[in-house]
This record gives C-alpha cells, structure tokens and sequence, in this order.
C-alpha cells in the first residue's frame, strides 16, 4: 500500500509542476470538488461553490442583506496550505442598487467594496458587471471562517412607475488559490 | 313751676346751702367773667361808664381795614374819632363799635318847650343856648351841672358799624348843622340812638346832611330840634338810600320837619322805614317834609308813619311836593296818624301811588293836587281785607324767619326788630348767659345738667319791687299779649334750679316803681342723655374685643346719630387699625359723608357723636379687613393668553389663577370654596391646582351649581380616591390655578359674564375675591370657530384620463370677533390643520379605495395616497395657520372599471392633533365634480408566474404560466409579446419590443406585428385551478441576449384592450 502511494503521489507533483503554472486556479462551479485546498462558501449554513441571488421584490427603502462566510474547510479537512482567496460579485446592474460587501471582524462590519459600474468595474462579454472584491488571506492551521455581509438597497427615491416589476441578479463566486513562498 | 317746687321742698338743709353756694360762685364768676356774658338786645349795663367828657388818644384797636376796622369802646374813643374827623374824612375807611356809649346818663325830655334833664329821679331844666342845667325851668340861679356837649361827626366818608350797640344821652348843639354825622358822605348802619338831644338849624338823629350815603338798621330816639330842617334820621338827604330806619324822636322845628328825612334831594330810596315820634314845624310829615326842584326819583316802600304830625302843610307821609322832574313812588306804604293828608301839596310833580293805605280817618286824601297823581290804589283802613301785614312785610311767615327784619304783632303795624328796646330795669341769668328784655327771635341754648337760674336788679334809680318769674316748657316764644295773660307768675326770691331734660323759656316780669318790665330767656333745652350712634346700621356700641369682617371691593360706611332732646351737634369719626381705649389725643375727622374705604388694609371706625348739650356717645366696628383672593389672570386654553375679560365657545376651556396671603392662620371651620355669580352647568369640569402642594384635584358638576366646596374635589393621581382637605393651622398662603372646562357642558343659551372666584370661609367672615382682579368671561353657544376651505378651482376632473389637475386651496380657521374682541375657541388649539379628501358618488357613498389606487395625490414634492378606508389624509405640517397652496390630483387613464357617471371628490379641510385625524372637520366642503365617461369592464386578469426569474442561455428551458380571467367580456382573448431592455443601465427601463417568435418555439398565431394570441378562447376562472389557462412557452434559450425580457401579456374583449401584465426575466 505504501508503494501504491508513493506512485499516486508522484503522478501528482509531476502533472502540478509539469503544467508549468504557479498556483491553481478553483472556480467555485467547479466540478472538481474532490481538490482539498479550496475555499469554499458557508451560506445558509451550507457549503456551497457560489452563491446566486436573484433579485426581484425588491422597493425603494428596502435593504436587503445576506450573510455568508468563506471557509477553508471542505467538509471532511482542513486546507493544510495557506490559502488566498478574492470574492466576485457578478450583476446586471439593471436596477438601482447599492451592492456593498462588507467582512465582518469582531462582530464589526466593514464595507471592503461596493459594486457598481464605474472606472474600475466594468462589464464583461456577457453584460454582466464583475466586482472583485480585495484578496484575502487565510491560514492552514486552523479551520477558518470569513464572515461578511452583503447588503442590497434600493435607495429611497421618487421613482417612476418602470422601475416596477424589475429583474436582476447577484452572483458571488469565489477564487481561492495556495499562497506561493510560504 | 313744679319742678321747682321739688326742689326746694326735697332737699335737706344741708343740700340746699350746697347748692346755693354753689349758684353763688356761678353767678360771681358770670359777672368776674363779663367777656363770657351775652346780654340780650344790646341795652346799657351798668358796668358802662358815663363819659368824662376827655378825648382818648387812639381808638381801641384796628387799622381801619373792612377786616380790622377801627374799633370805638367808650365815649372817649368816640370823642377821639369827632376830633380826627377834623383833619380826615376817613374815606372808605372802616370803624366799628365794641360797646355801648353814655354821652350823658341822665333823660332828656321836651316839655312846654323846654329841654329837661332827668336824673336819678330829679329833673332840671337845661338853660336855652347852653349845656347848663339848673333847677328851675327860668335856669337861673346856681347850675346844677354841665351836660357833656358831643361834637358831631364832621365830613365822615367812610363805613361805621355800630355792631348794634347804643349811644346814649347824646347832646349836640350847633348853631348849624347837629346830628351824630354832619355832612356824612359814607355809610352807617347798625346803630342806635337813645335819649338823645340835638338841636341845630339843620338837625338829623343819624346825620345832619348827607350826601351819596346809605344807612340802614338804624333807630333814633330822643328830641330833635331845628330852626330850618330837621329830619329824624337825616335832616337833608342827598342822593341817599335809608332801610330798616327808625326814628322815634321828637322833631321840633321852626320850618321843614320830618321822621325820617326833613328834606329829599336827588336820588332817594326809603325801604322797610317808619316815624312813631311826633313832628310839629311849618311843613312837616311823618316820612319826608320837603321834596322840591328834584330831577331825581324818589322812591319810599314798605313804610309808615305812625306819629303825630303838626304844622302849617303837614302830612302824614310827604309835606310838600313841588317842581320836581324825577318821580316820587310810594309803594305799599301806610299812614297810621289821624291826620287829614297823606300828602299836603302836590306841584309840577309825578307822583305814583300803588298799594298804599291810610288805617285811620274815613277818606284817604291828598292836600292840594296841582300837578301829576297817580292813584293806583290808594285805600282806606279797609286794606286789611286786600293786603295782609304780612304782605306789607313781605314775608309769609315771620316767626319762621328769625332773621326777617320786621316783627309781626297780630292787629298791629309791624314793625322792625329793633324797635322793642325799653330800658332794662332787670335781667334774668342762666349760666353765663344774661338777657334783659323780651324777645321773639330765641336761639337754642343747650345744657347737659340742671339750670339754675337768678334774676337781678340793673338800675339802681329804678329799684324793683317785685319779681316774677314762669317757665314755659316750650320753645315757642310767647307774644307779647299772651306774657299780659300770664296768671301763674311765681314770686322770685333767690334763685331756681330747672332738673329735668325739656326745652324751657323762663320769663321774668320786674316790677319797678314806675315799670312793669318783662325780660324772657333764650330756648333752654336740658339734655343729660347721650345721643346714639350706629354705624351702618350695624355696630351701635363701643367694643373692646370686635371679630373681622371682610369686604371684597370698596365699601361705603355711613354714620347716623340721633338725639331726642338738643339735637345732634357733630358726628365725627377716626379709622384705627387697631382698638383704642383712650379717646384723648386722637383727632377725629368731622363726619359729612359717607366714609370710603378703598385702600386694601384692616380699619376699624370709631365714630364720635357730641350732641348739643356736650353729651358724647363713642361707637366702633368690627375689624374690616379689605382683602382677600387677587385674581392674578385670566387666561385662555393652553396658549396662555392672559385677558382682563374673556369672550368664549362653549366649547373652550379658561385658566385662572388665585393668590392669597394672609398675616393670619387657618383656624378649625375654615373652608374654601368656589363661586360664582350665575350657576355653572351640569358637566363644567373644574380641575384645581394647588402651586404651593403641587397638588390637583377635579370635580366635574352632576348639577348647575354656583357655589362648590373645595372639600367636594377628587385628588388626581392618588390610588384611592381622596377629597380636598381644609387646613386647620399654618399661615394662610395660597396659590390656585383653576381650570374650568366647559368643553362636554350642553349650553342652551350665552353665559354674559360669567364671575368666577374664591372664596375662604368660616363661621363668621367670608374672605372673598378682591372685586376690582375679577374678571367676567361670556360664553357663546354658537360662536365657534369655523374652519374654512376654499377653491377657484372650476372644472371638472376625467376619471379615466391621464390628466394633472392643480386645485388651489385656501384654507383657515377663522374665529368670531365681536366688537372686534375674539372670541376664544380652544377646541382647536395644539392641533394642526390638515386635508380629508374622499371620492363619493351621486349618492355620497365613499368610493372604495380599489378605485382610487392609481389616483396620485400630491402637494410640493409630497404624494398623499389613499388609505384603506378610501380616504386620503394629509397632514399640511403648517400648524393652525392657514394654507394657501395647490393640490395636485394625478390620474391616469388605467384605472379601476368604475362605473360610467358622476362623481366626486369631496375636499375638506381637517383639524386634529396628528394633522390627519378627521374628527375635526371643516363646515365647508369642496365637491370637485368627477367625470367618468370610460367604462372599465368588470374583470379580473391575473397571471400567475412560478418560474425562476432567470433564463439560462445554455440550455433550452420552458417557462409555465397560469393565465385566469373571467369577467364580463363578450369575446375575452389574451395575447402575449415580448419586450427587451433597451439599455444596459439601471437608469434607463425603456424595454423595445421584439418578436417573441424568434425567442420560443411555440407556434402561436399572429395578431399583428409582435404579438400573438396566446389563448384565444381563455376559460373563465371560476375559483378552481381547472379553470386556469395554463400556457408554457417553450423557449429558445440561446436566442436571448444577456439582457432583461418582460413577457407582456394582455387581455382583450374582442380588440378592445382591457388589461395588461408584465412579467420579466433576465438572461444568462
């Protein structure tokens, strides 16, 4: 048995380091959920690669607000690496929304972006608006959980009878990735 | 006379020794004291001396000044004043007599043409020429003595009073002119001329001739001689005014002779004069001898003669009248001789005769006419039947007119007060008072103890020989006829003591040798007993310990006094704050009218009554303590408007606030209340607070009331219920603030000024509120303020139309004013006014609010929308002031299928206290007439959409819908299209529309461009699922662009548009 692992193993560090890349990219739809060093989300109390938010029923003056952490455990182990991550915040951007993320730390909210079109976010190929959020950092040690918050307002306003009935969506979706030199 | 009697026969010996000593001392100190004695009518006493015959250096006092006359006391001082006469005529100077004069003590007579000269009971006979007397009527031999010679008054020019005093025994002699005044060219008056001798070629009594003179008050007795003129009074007159003269002398003259004037020249005026001497000469007359060359009027009224006249032209009232241009009148004037004329001659001369009457003889005659005669009325003794004595005298009733000049005897001439005057042989004396003769004008003279009186002998050549005296209890005086009836006269010993309290005349009839002579008193009135006194009616005695009283507002205290025997002389009073037990030094204010007490502070009034008698009666009030409650405000609702007076609704509520303090405690028994002057109505809610305690208490009226007892009052705030409770000790210091409401009382008719105020009571006092702090409220029963809304607004609004209507609106809340004074509203005070608006039909049936749902509202940049009870309430934030802006009524042409006809919007403007709450609304109403011409069908459409919001480019998807709809459509169809976002932007929700067909794979049929029915024949929805139509599109998932779509679907009847839903995705 021991001989066997020896071989999985070394397959492994030569198809990592054969393909010539530096880290490892995990999408958060990936289907490869069986990689262990991933970050992943914790919403709703469960672990998901993403999460998608459609927006509808929402009125001027209402706030809505989603928490969600980032969690260096997959279900049955701890990263055993040191992981990087970056939040993105995918949207249409088709109402007028304030979408501001903030982490929570010490039971304290700090805003660490808000997504809204401008110089530095801008649409892509597909029309949709893409936030990224700053990277953040988490260690291999421990289990480990960001938490944040994102809040979705409908600003107060005198709005026309349009803006009724309006449709959107907001995507969160997770890159994480081993942090290099450690 | 009985009262007399038992006093001599009652007392003991030893008493009446007392008593009689004592009268001696009185009588002693009365005559030791002679300033203090009043000597009735003036006549000489014995303490006048006789003239000496020197000249005194200076008058007696004075400055010759109207205020400080020179004054002339004796013979002497009036020898003094002949001697300055000699350099100064005195002119308008002024000279007065403090005394009566003897000039010569003896009588001087006229018999058998000779001059006599009487004294002490022996008469010499004056020798012709001289002032020598001797004891023979030939005058020879030794002269007995010398008459003191007076020079006359020479060239006088000012005013003498004679103060009614006498000069008597003047003797004057002078080959030309004799009489007190020659050539007098002042004023005299007030004197009298007593036994008198004056002989001169022109002779007058009070002056020789006189020039622009006047005397009156005047008598002259005596014997007056002249060889040319003579004249009682005055011998010519010259332009001069007699009244109320006398004369009573002798006139003997060689030529003109007369009473009161020998001759008249100028403007003459006799009034109220009369002659009783007798008058012997050539021309003479009882009135004026001579009248001749006069262009003046002469006027003689009220007059008479009643002495003898002789001569060769002699007359009663006028000797001779001749050439005169001015007009003798004679005006109720009376001859009471025997003579034959009334006037001797008449010529070239008016004489107007009115009223004039001759009492004896049978004719009434004039002598020798030879010129003017006016003869009104010129009757005979008959005149008692047309004119009365007391019309002569011109007067009604003389004993009720004391100082009426003229003394009315019944049967007789009047004549003039003075004219009574005999020579006192006796005198009656009553304390310090003394009167020697009769008379019939009394004064009061009051005592407050017995009165013992004496009677003495005056002349000691007349010696009496028996004396008499009665007491008439009575204050009439007695005639002189009825004194000659007196048949009770008691003989006079030593001295009489009157006792008992009356009114007394005491009269005295003295007997001397040659007289019966009468003297009575003055009216005695004995009073002993003390005057009563009361002030207001209510305090009638002097009390150490008083109680308090309390006034509210000023108070008048009047003082009356009664006395039943001499009569109240002064009331007088004194306010103290506090008792006083010794009257000594305190100055009481004479009481004339009704004391005022206007000053806030404690009195009480001593008041003082001393009746004439000296007896002197205290009386005092209680402590009257002027005070109590100061309404310090009146003010009105919760804004505090502080008003003297107040004009309200029945619906407004007042505050009042009371203070109080007192130098004084609460006692046991002490409560307060609350009064007012017209009942307060069932429901007036009273709510007191005490701002000393902070305490509150309420009580709201089951009854009309106009008295409430704080003890009825219902503390606020305390668990258990506990009623006001009086103090019964600590210093009185109070605060209230009283709210009265009358905001749930059923008013029928106005409260006019309403009085509300405090009161604290106890068994004895009422302590109220200070009248001049109250303030009077009236409450109106239909004079609430109005709230009022107004618009020019005038068209009319389309239901179902997409149109923007500004109504402007005026609204405001306008109070009544009366006289320009507001009347109070406080029903709306801390409120804010708003707007109510409703939509009624024809019916004013409010219209749901399903109907008004896409009907905006909107004022400034505000939208108002409807609330569930289909009412829009908008709250103006603009207090209670008025609001004069626009309202905005938005509508558009998808609104609810309400029924084709009229209706309205019904505006009104509100009052509450969140500026939405309508129970306070305007009277006025706004009725904006609304116009649905459109009728919306009656239906329903709904779709019901379960899908996911999201379409998934990468693989091909359907989207379910369930359609229902029922109604009363004739031909329902439902189409669908498909719209797309124009713009990739939140700003911009303009979505284009596409053809649906290159989006699903259904094969739908076309209606027109884009739009394909989805259901042509749809089923009506009946409540169950089955009755859905139920569609499913299936799409082409890769044709959608990463964009927004919006499915439209929409009802028709027929192609009638009814209704539209609008369902978006978005693709990704």
């Amino acid at each position: 048995m021991k001989y066997k692992k020896l071989i999985w193993l070394s397959l492994a560090i030569i198809l990592v380091f054969g393909s010539g890349l530096t880290y490892s990219v995990f999408r958060s739809d990936t289907t490869d959920i069986g990689t262990k060093d991933i970050a992943k989300f914790v919403f709703n109390t469960e672990v998901v690669d993403s999460i998608e938010l459609p927006i509808s029923d929402i009125y001027p003056g209402i706030t809505k607000e989603y928490a969600f952490s980032v969690s260096n455990n997959s279900a049955s182990s701890v990263s055993n690496v040191t992981l990087e991550y970056e939040l993105i915040i995918k949207t249409y951007n088709f109402m007028p929304l304030d979408i501001i993320l903030y982490k929570v730390e010490n039971e304290a909210e700090s805003p660490i972006m808000e997504c809204a079109e401008n110089e530095t976010f801008q649409r892509g190929v597909d029309n949709q608006l893409l936030c990224n959020a700053p990277i953040q950092e988490m260690n291999y040690d421990e289990i480990q959980l960001d938490n944040y918050v994102l809040k979705i307002t409908f600003p107060s306003g005198n709005y026309g009878e349009e803006y009724t009935n309006l449709v959107d969506f907001v995507d969160i979706e997770i890159n994480s990735w081993q942090k290099i030199g450690e | 006379m009985k009262i007399l009697k038992g006093f001599k026969y009652k007392l003991n010996n030893k008493q009446k020794i007392y008593v009689f000593v004592v009268l001696f001392v009185l009588i002693i100190l009365s005559f030791g004291i002679p300033s203090l004695a009043r000597i009735k009518n003036r006549l000489p006493i014995d303490n006048t001396s006789t003239w000496d015959g020197t000249v005194s250096s200076s008058y007696r006092r004075g400055t010759g000044l109207e205020s400080d006359p020179y004054i002339i006391s004796n013979a002497k001082e009036l020898a003094y004043f002949s001697t300055m006469l000699l350099t100064n005529s005195y002119k308008d100077t002024y000279f007065k007599l403090e005394n009566n004069i003897i000039i010569n003590n003896g009588l001087f007579n006229y018999v058998d043409f000779n001059v006599t000269y009487t004294l002490n009971n022996t008469t010499f006979y004056i020798k012709d020429g001289t002032n020598e007397f001797y004891d023979n009527v030939d005058c020879t031999g030794i002269k007995i003595g010398t008459i003191n010679i007076f020079e006359s008054l020479d060239n006088f020019e000012g005013y003498f009073d004679g103060n009614n005093f006498t000069i008597f025994g003047l003797f004057i002699k002078d080959n030309l002119n004799a009489g007190l005044f020659t050539n007098l060219n002042g004023n005299v008056e007030n004197l009298y001329i007593k036994n008198s001798y004056i002989e001169g070629d022109t002779a007058g009594g009070i002056a020789s001739t006189s020039n622009n003179s006047t005397i009156k008050n005047v008598m002259v007795e005596g014997i007056i001689k002249s060889s040319s003129i003579g004249g009682g009074i005055i011998g010519v007159a010259n332009n001069t005014s007699i009244e109320n003269t006398i004369n009573k002398s002798t006139i003997i003259s060689d030529d003109i002779g007369s009473g009161l004037m020998g001759r008249a020249n100028g403007t003459t005026s006799i009034l109220q004069s009369y002659n009783t001497g007798t008058i012997s000469g050539i021309v003479t007359s009882g009135l004026i001898g001579n009248i001749e060359d006069n262009t003046e009027n002469v006027t003689i009224i009220k007059s008479f003669n009643k002495g003898e006249v002789s001569g060769k032209e002699y007359a009663s009232l006028i000797g001779t009248i001749t050439n005169n241009t001015g007009t003798i009148s004679i005006n109720r004037v009376i001859d009471n001789t025997d003579n034959s004329y009334m006037i001797s001659i008449i010529v070239n001369s008016t004489v107007n005769v009115d009223l004039s009457y001759k009492l004896s003889g049978d004719d009434v005659s004039i002598g020798t006419i030879n010129g003017t005669f006016t003869n009104n009325s010129l009757f005979d003794k008959t005149f008692m039947t047309t004119l009365g004595y007391d019309e002569f005298v011109d007067n009604i009733d003389l004993e009720e007119n004391g100082g009426h000049v003229w003394i009315y005897e019944e049967g007789e001439l009047p004549i003039l007060y003075l004219d009574d005057i005999v020579n006192p042989i006796a005198s009656l004396h009553v304390s310090n008072y003394s009167w020697n003769n009769i008379g019939y004008i009394l004064d009061n003279l009051y005592f407050n103890q017995n009165i013992p009186f004496t009677i003495q002998e005056i002349s000691q050549t007349r010696p009496l020989t028996e004396i008499y005296y009665h007491i008439e209890n009575s204050d009439i005086p007695l005639t002189k006829s009825r004194i000659d009836f007196i048949n009770d006269w008691e003989a006079f010993s030593n001295s009489y003591t009157i006792f008992s309290d009356g009114k007394y005349i005491i009269y005295v009839k003295a007997v001397s040798n040659d007289q019966v002579y009468f003297i009575n008193s003055d009216v005695l009135i004995i009073d002993s007993t003390n005057p009563t006194i009361s002030i207001n009616n209510t305090w009638n005695t002097l009390k150490e310990n008083i109680n308090e009283t309390f006034i509210d507002s000023p108070k008048t205290y009047s003082i009356s006094a009664t006395d039943e025997n001499s009569g109240i002389k002064e009331i007088s009073y004194y306010l103290s704050n506090e008792i006083i037990s010794n009257f000594d030094n305190i100055d009481f204010i004479k009481y004339e009218t009704p004391i005022n007490i206007t000053e806030y502070g404690s009195y009480i009034i001593y008041a003082r009554v001393i009746d004439n008698a000296g007896n002197t009666t205290y009386v005092n009030s209680d402590m009257i303590k002027y005070g109590g409650y100061t309404l310090n405000s009146l003010k009105v609702g919760r804004n505090n408007e502080s008003l003297s007076s107040a004009l309200i609704t029945d619906k407004s509520s007042v505050i009042y606030n009371f203070t109080y303090s007192d130098n004084n405690t609460y006692k046991s028994g002490y409560y307060h209340k609350i009064v007012s002057n017209i009942n307060l109505p069932i429901n007036t809610k009273l709510t007191l607070i005490d701002n000393i305690t902070n305490e509150k208490y309420v009580k709201v009226l089951s009854e009309e009331t106009n008295s409430i007892l704080f003890n009825t009052f219902s503390n606020i705030g305390l668990s258990i219920t506990k009623n006001f409770i009086e103090k019964e000790t600590g210093d009185i210091n109070e605060d209230y603030s009283l709210i009265v409401d009358f905001s749930n009382t059923e008013i029928l008719s106005n409260i006019n000024s309403l009085i509300i105020q405090l009161k604290l009571n106890d068994t004895l006092s009422d302590r109220g509120t200070i009248a001049s702090t109250l303030k009077p409220i009236t409450i109106y029963t239909s004079k609430d303020a109005a709230l009022t809304i107004s618009t020019s607004f005038n068209s009319v609004i389309n239901y179902n139309s997409n149109s923007s209507n500004s109504i402007p609106l005026s609204i405001s809340l306008n109070y009544n004013y009366l006289n320009n004074v507001k009347i109070h509203d406080t029903t709306y005070e801390d409120k804010e006014i708003g707007i109510y608006l409703k939509m009624t039909d024809n019916n004013g049936n409010t219209i749901s609010k399903e109907y008004l749902k896409n009907i905006k509202f909107k004022i400034g940049n505000n939208y108002y929308y409807v609330s569930d009870d289909g009412i829009v309430r908008i709250k103006l934030n603009n207090g209670l002031n008025s609001f004069n802006d626009n309202l905005i009524i938005e509508t558009s042409d998808d609104n609810s299928n309400l029924s084709v006809g009229n209706y309205y919007f019904k505006i009104y403007a509100s009052v509450s206290y969140d500026g939405k709450n309508s129970n306070e609304l305007s009277n006025g109403v706004l009725t904006i007439p609304i116009n649905n011409n459109v009728y919306k069908y009656n239906y329903n459409f709904n779709v019901i959409d379960n899908n996911e919001k999201i379409i998934n480019k990468e693989q091909n998807s359907s989207l379910n819908f369930s359609i229902l709809q029922n109604g009363n459509l004739s031909n329902p169809n439902i189409r669908v299209s498909l719209y797309k976002k124009k713009d990739l932007t939140s700003s911009n929700q303009d979505y284009e529309i596409v053809d649906i067909k290159q989006y699903i794979s259904n094969n739908l049929e076309k209606v027109s461009d884009n739009i394909y029915y989805i259901v042509k024949t749809p089923l009506d929805f009946n409540g169950l699922e089955s009755t859905y139509n139920d569609v499913t599109l299936n799409l082409i998932n890769n044709n959608f662009d990463y964009n927004s779509y919006r499915f439209i679907f929409e009802l028709y009847d027929n192609n009638t548009f009814i209704s539209k839903i609008g369902e978006t995705f978005i693709a990704k």
